[in-house]
Protein backbone atom coordinates (compact mmCIF):
# COMPACT_ATOMS: atom_id res chain seq x y z
CA UNK A 1 0.00 0.00 0.00
CA UNK A 2 2.80 2.22 -1.38
CA UNK A 3 -0.05 5.19 -1.40
CA UNK A 4 -0.78 4.75 2.59
CA UNK A 5 2.44 3.77 3.79
CA UNK A 6 3.22 7.68 2.80
CA UNK A 7 2.07 8.96 5.91
CA UNK A 8 -1.57 9.47 5.13
CA UNK A 9 -3.07 6.79 7.10
CA UNK A 10 -3.12 8.95 10.16
CA UNK A 11 -5.46 7.84 11.53
CA UNK A 12 -3.72 3.92 11.46
CA UNK A 13 -6.90 2.56 10.34
CA UNK A 14 -6.54 -1.17 8.81
CA UNK A 15 -6.19 -0.95 5.01
CA UNK A 16 -8.62 -2.98 2.74
CA UNK A 17 -6.85 -3.94 -0.09
CA UNK A 18 -8.22 -4.91 -3.61
CA UNK A 19 -7.40 -7.91 -5.97
CA UNK A 20 -8.21 -7.58 -9.44
CA UNK A 21 -6.69 -10.34 -11.16
CA UNK A 22 -8.41 -14.38 -10.32
CA UNK A 23 -4.81 -15.93 -9.44
CA UNK A 24 -4.19 -12.51 -6.89
CA UNK A 25 -8.13 -13.55 -5.53
CA UNK A 26 -6.79 -16.62 -4.88
CA UNK A 27 -3.95 -16.48 -2.85
CA UNK A 28 -5.99 -14.16 -0.81
CA UNK A 29 -8.05 -16.91 0.03
CA UNK A 30 -5.17 -19.11 0.69
CA UNK A 31 -4.24 -16.68 3.01
CA UNK A 32 -7.38 -16.66 5.35
CA UNK A 33 -8.70 -13.19 3.53
CA UNK A 34 -12.62 -13.35 3.38
CA UNK A 35 -13.63 -11.98 -0.16
CA UNK A 36 -16.24 -9.59 -1.16
CA UNK A 37 -16.02 -10.62 -4.69
CA UNK A 38 -17.50 -7.67 -6.79
CA UNK A 39 -18.05 -6.43 -10.59
CA UNK A 40 -16.20 -3.96 -12.57
CA UNK A 41 -19.28 -1.98 -13.69
CA UNK A 42 -18.08 1.87 -15.36
CA UNK A 43 -20.88 4.09 -14.11
CA UNK A 44 -22.34 6.29 -16.92
CA UNK A 45 -21.95 9.28 -14.52
CA UNK A 46 -18.14 8.87 -14.74
CA UNK A 47 -17.21 10.30 -18.05
CA UNK A 48 -13.97 12.74 -19.45
CA UNK A 49 -14.06 14.73 -22.70
CA UNK A 50 -11.88 15.41 -25.40
CA UNK A 51 -11.03 16.89 -28.41
CA UNK A 52 -9.10 16.09 -31.97
CA UNK A 53 -7.68 18.92 -33.86
CA UNK A 54 -5.18 18.35 -36.55
CA UNK A 55 -2.27 20.66 -37.93
CA UNK A 56 -3.64 21.11 -41.55
CA UNK A 57 0.18 20.62 -43.22
CA UNK A 58 2.07 18.61 -40.87
CA UNK A 59 -0.86 16.23 -40.26
CA UNK A 60 -0.31 16.02 -36.88
CA UNK A 61 -2.77 15.95 -34.13
CA UNK A 62 -3.18 17.14 -31.09
CA UNK A 63 -6.07 15.68 -27.86
CA UNK A 64 -7.42 18.68 -26.10
CA UNK A 65 -9.40 18.05 -22.96
CA UNK A 66 -10.15 21.71 -21.85
CA UNK A 67 -12.60 23.56 -23.79
CA UNK A 68 -10.67 27.00 -22.96
CA UNK A 69 -7.65 25.57 -24.48
CA UNK A 70 -9.65 24.36 -27.87
CA UNK A 71 -10.76 27.99 -28.25
CA UNK A 72 -7.21 28.67 -28.98
CA UNK A 73 -7.29 26.46 -32.01
CA UNK A 74 -10.97 27.39 -33.18
CA UNK A 75 -8.78 30.98 -33.68
CA UNK A 76 -6.15 29.13 -35.45
CA UNK A 77 -6.53 29.29 -39.45
CA UNK A 78 -3.50 26.34 -39.27
CA UNK A 79 -6.06 23.49 -37.35
CA UNK A 80 -9.30 22.03 -38.06
CA UNK A 81 -11.01 19.82 -35.67
CA UNK A 82 -10.82 16.41 -36.45
CA UNK A 83 -13.24 15.17 -33.48
CA UNK A 84 -15.10 17.11 -32.06
CA UNK A 85 -15.66 17.05 -28.36
CA UNK A 86 -16.88 13.77 -27.28
CA UNK A 87 -17.13 11.99 -23.86
CA UNK A 88 -15.75 8.59 -22.77
CA UNK A 89 -15.56 6.76 -20.00
CA UNK A 90 -11.87 7.12 -19.06
CA UNK A 91 -10.44 4.59 -16.89
CA UNK A 92 -9.41 1.19 -17.69
CA UNK A 93 -9.75 -2.28 -15.68
CA UNK A 94 -8.22 -5.27 -16.84
CA UNK A 95 -10.37 -7.69 -15.19
CA UNK A 96 -13.84 -7.05 -15.25
CA UNK A 97 -14.57 -8.20 -10.97
CA UNK A 98 -12.37 -7.67 -8.19
CA UNK A 99 -12.45 -8.43 -4.74
CA UNK A 100 -11.64 -6.58 -1.80
CA UNK A 101 -9.65 -8.44 1.21
CA UNK A 102 -10.87 -8.44 4.60
CA UNK A 103 -8.38 -9.48 6.95
CA UNK A 104 -9.93 -12.47 9.06
CA UNK A 105 -9.92 -10.65 12.72
CA UNK A 106 -11.89 -7.29 11.73
CA UNK A 107 -14.22 -6.72 13.68
CA UNK A 108 -17.51 -4.92 12.80
CA UNK A 109 -18.09 -1.68 13.16
CA UNK A 110 -14.65 -0.99 12.51
CA UNK A 111 -13.48 1.66 10.19
CA UNK A 112 -10.63 0.93 7.64
CA UNK A 113 -9.31 3.04 4.50
CA UNK A 114 -10.18 1.26 1.32
CA UNK A 115 -6.86 1.95 -1.05
CA UNK A 116 -8.73 0.83 -4.11
CA UNK A 117 -12.30 1.30 -4.83
CA UNK A 118 -14.13 -1.57 -6.79
CA UNK A 119 -17.27 0.49 -7.15
CA UNK A 120 -17.62 3.88 -9.10
CA UNK A 121 -18.70 6.36 -7.61
CA UNK A 122 -18.26 9.79 -8.43
CA UNK A 123 -16.10 12.01 -6.69
CA UNK A 124 -16.37 14.60 -8.46
CA UNK A 125 -18.00 17.15 -11.07
CA UNK A 126 -16.00 19.78 -13.21
CA UNK A 127 -18.33 22.50 -14.59
CA UNK A 128 -17.41 21.34 -17.96
CA UNK A 129 -19.05 17.85 -17.70
CA UNK A 130 -16.20 15.64 -16.59
CA UNK A 131 -17.05 13.81 -13.50
CA UNK A 132 -14.24 12.08 -11.80
CA UNK A 133 -13.90 8.50 -9.53
CA UNK A 134 -13.62 8.13 -5.93
CA UNK A 135 -10.59 6.04 -5.74
CA UNK A 136 -9.47 5.66 -2.13
CA UNK A 137 -11.50 6.70 0.86
CA UNK A 138 -12.49 5.31 4.12
CA UNK A 139 -15.45 2.58 5.21
CA UNK A 140 -17.16 0.83 7.89
CA UNK A 141 -16.73 -2.89 7.98
CA UNK A 142 -20.68 -3.91 9.00
CA UNK A 143 -19.48 -7.68 9.22
CA UNK A 144 -21.06 -8.51 5.54
CA UNK A 145 -20.34 -5.57 3.32
CA UNK A 146 -17.92 -2.14 3.56
CA UNK A 147 -19.75 1.03 3.57
CA UNK A 148 -18.17 3.42 1.70
CA UNK A 149 -18.16 6.97 3.78
CA UNK A 150 -18.27 9.34 1.01
CA UNK A 151 -19.81 12.82 0.54
CA UNK A 152 -20.29 13.24 -2.99
CA UNK A 153 -18.92 16.67 -4.05
CA UNK A 154 -19.65 19.22 -6.44
CA UNK A 155 -18.65 22.61 -8.31
CA UNK A 156 -16.24 24.74 -7.82
CA UNK A 157 -14.03 21.44 -8.20
CA UNK A 158 -10.42 21.39 -6.16
CA UNK A 159 -8.29 18.89 -5.32
CA UNK A 160 -5.47 18.92 -2.90
CA UNK A 161 -2.56 16.22 -2.45
CA UNK B 1 0.89 24.34 -15.52
CA UNK B 2 -1.24 21.12 -16.80
CA UNK B 3 -3.60 18.91 -14.79
CA UNK B 4 -4.57 14.92 -15.83
CA UNK B 5 -7.57 14.39 -13.42
CA UNK B 6 -7.60 11.00 -14.24
CA UNK B 7 -4.05 10.14 -13.17
CA UNK B 8 -4.18 13.40 -10.53
CA UNK B 9 -0.73 14.28 -11.91
CA UNK B 10 0.18 17.98 -12.25
CA UNK B 11 2.77 18.96 -14.79
CA UNK B 12 4.41 22.46 -15.71
CA UNK B 13 3.37 23.75 -18.86
CA UNK B 14 7.09 21.63 -20.18
CA UNK B 15 5.24 18.28 -19.15
CA UNK B 16 7.61 18.02 -16.43
CA UNK B 17 6.30 16.26 -13.67
CA UNK B 18 5.26 18.42 -11.10
CA UNK B 19 3.80 15.59 -8.70
CA UNK B 20 0.59 13.25 -8.15
CA UNK B 21 -1.70 14.61 -5.69
CA UNK B 22 -2.77 12.26 -3.15
CA UNK B 23 -5.14 12.44 0.07
CA UNK B 24 -7.64 10.34 1.62
CA UNK B 25 -9.06 12.90 3.65
CA UNK B 26 -12.10 15.55 2.94
CA UNK B 27 -10.40 18.77 3.48
CA UNK B 28 -12.09 21.56 3.09
CA UNK B 29 -9.58 24.57 2.27
CA UNK B 30 -11.31 27.46 3.67
CA UNK B 31 -11.46 25.89 6.74
CA UNK B 32 -7.36 25.44 6.95
CA UNK B 33 -5.32 27.80 9.34
CA UNK B 34 -3.91 30.53 6.54
CA UNK B 35 -0.32 29.85 6.74
CA UNK B 36 1.04 32.99 4.54
CA UNK B 37 -0.50 34.89 1.69
CA UNK B 38 -1.59 31.99 -0.44
CA UNK B 39 -0.72 28.75 1.62
CA UNK B 40 -2.39 26.63 4.11
CA UNK B 41 -1.47 23.62 6.67
CA UNK B 42 -3.26 20.79 6.76
CA UNK B 43 -4.80 20.74 10.60
CA UNK B 44 -4.46 16.42 9.67
CA UNK B 45 -1.40 15.94 8.89
CA UNK B 46 0.89 19.19 9.22
CA UNK B 47 1.59 19.54 5.65
CA UNK B 48 1.82 23.09 3.72
CA UNK B 49 -0.10 23.29 1.20
CA UNK B 50 0.46 25.84 -1.71
CA UNK B 51 -2.80 27.23 -3.41
CA UNK B 52 -0.95 26.66 -7.00
CA UNK B 53 -3.27 29.72 -8.44
CA UNK B 54 -0.51 31.96 -7.32
CA UNK B 55 2.85 30.44 -8.44
CA UNK B 56 4.63 29.43 -11.39
CA UNK B 57 5.53 26.46 -12.78
CA UNK B 58 9.19 27.01 -11.93
CA UNK B 59 8.59 28.59 -8.13
CA UNK B 60 6.34 25.21 -7.54
CA UNK B 61 9.26 22.84 -9.08
CA UNK B 62 11.44 24.25 -6.89
CA UNK B 63 9.61 23.92 -3.82
CA UNK B 64 8.75 20.62 -4.44
CA UNK B 65 12.47 19.74 -5.21
CA UNK B 66 13.34 21.13 -1.78
CA UNK B 67 10.46 19.71 0.25
CA UNK B 68 8.61 16.62 -1.90
CA UNK B 69 6.07 16.26 0.77
CA UNK B 70 4.56 19.59 0.09
CA UNK B 71 1.06 19.59 -0.59
CA UNK B 72 -0.96 21.33 -2.82
CA UNK B 73 -4.01 22.46 -3.71
CA UNK B 74 -5.55 23.14 -7.68
CA UNK B 75 -8.52 24.84 -8.74
CA UNK B 76 -8.99 23.40 -12.48
CA UNK B 77 -10.58 26.48 -13.57
CA UNK B 78 -7.72 28.50 -12.17
CA UNK B 79 -6.14 30.63 -15.06
CA UNK B 80 -2.63 28.97 -14.79
CA UNK B 81 -3.61 25.44 -15.36
CA UNK B 82 -5.04 23.97 -18.00
CA UNK B 83 -6.87 20.20 -18.25
CA UNK B 84 -4.90 17.69 -20.11
CA UNK B 85 -5.60 13.77 -21.67
CA UNK B 86 -3.97 11.34 -20.32
CA UNK B 87 -0.97 13.25 -19.71
CA UNK B 88 -1.07 14.54 -23.50
CA UNK B 89 -1.74 17.83 -24.14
Amino acid sequence: MEKLERGYNLNELIVIKTARCEDSINEAALAGYKLIIKKVEPSSRIRSKYSVVQHIKTGQIIVLGDFRVRLDYDDDPDFKTIIDWTFYYPYNFESPFAAYLIPPDLKKGERVVVEDLIEDIVESIWNQGDAYRLDCCEAIWNGNELLIQNEPEEGPWMMMG
Amino acid sequence: MKYDPINKTLYTDKGELLKRLFCPYKIDWDKLPVTSANNRTCTTCNHLIIDTAYVSDDELLQMLQQNPSTCLKIDINQPNVTVIVNGKT
